[in-house]
């Protein structure tokens, strides 16, 4: 894998940058297109590692579909979702929060035992993520279904409230 | 350094970059795109464990993550979208409808 190193380090760097990118764009259109840039580089480092059916999915689902919608919502907020300059507070908020996830995860890893090398041939063709998928893992597989419906009863539950709140109101 | 130590940093470094937006950003968008980016994170570290132990499990369990990363998008989506329609400016602070 160490063969890949250049081009591991370009797409971690990419990763990095338009990240930082999608939390400090003022305006929301600027971070959904980090986000897609984001989301892209990631699917890279999934190919690196092998695992080309998530990187399918990484592609389709969050490029295609997660992006899209965060571009529709935008364009629907008021004023573009535009916000004003982050006042004195939320920086230092930001800057302990993400300073202190930093400092626990790089003790982690520094004190942690080492990763270990990865072995030269690849695990995980489709046969064998199907078989995990629908043997040793099929309870929280087979939750998804039921997550995924809850949520599209909910946000069309949540809408519909809002619509005829909306028409009382005019009325 | 090798290749997988570095997916590592980026790993926690993109875990923290999300969790610095979630607490800098009041826009609830931008607040959703910082927990996505947080989720790309965990499912990161996800493909890279599967590759450096030899198991496959890690790669489904990052499949279910992006199941999971979509129904959270959609929820906190329409919820932003109800709450800040008819308001002239998208800000987490103004809405007072649950305040004790």
């Amino acid at each position: 894998m160490n063969d890949l190193l250049l081009p591991v380090a370009i797409a971690c760097a990419v990763a990095l940058i338009s990240g930082l990118l999608v939390v400090m764009a003022r305006r929301p259109v600027h971070a959904v297109v980090a986000l897609l840039a984001h989301s892209l580089s990631i699917a890279a480092l999934y190919m690196v590692l092998a695992a080309d059916l998530v990187a399918l999915g990484q592609v389709l689902i969050y490029s295609g579909a997660i992006v899209v919608l965060f571009l529709f919502v935008v364009a629907l907020l008021p004023a573009g979702g535009v916000e004003e300059p982050a006042r004195g507070g939320q920086i230092l908020g930001g800057l302990v929060a993400g300073g202190a996830l930093i400092a626990a995860l790089g003790a982690w890893i520094a004190i942690g035992p080492p990763l270990p090398v990865a072995p030269a041939t690849p695990v995980g063709g489709v046969d064998e993520i199907g078989r995990a998928l629908f043997y040793r893992m099929i309870v929280p597989f087979e939750l998804t279904g039921p997550l995924l419906l809850v949520a599209i009863v909910g946000a069309v539950a949540i809408w519909r409230r809002q619509e005829s709140a909306r028409r009382e109101s005019t009325l | 350094m090798n290749s997988e130590t570095l997916i590592l940093l980026t790993s926690a470094m993109l875990l923290a970059i999300g969790g610095g937006g979630v607490m800098l950003r009041r826009n609830p968008i931008a607040m959703l795109m910082s927990v996505e980016l947080m989720l790309n994170a965990g499912n990161l570290l996800l493909v890279l464990a599967a590759r450096v132990r030899g198991v496959v499990d890690g790669q489904a369990a990052a499949l279910i993550v992006l199941v999971l990363a979509a129904a959270e998008a959609v929820i906190g989506l329409g919820l932003a979208l109800a709450l800040f329609r008819d308001r002239d400016r998208a800000d987490v602070d103004d809405p007072a409808e649950v305040r004790g």
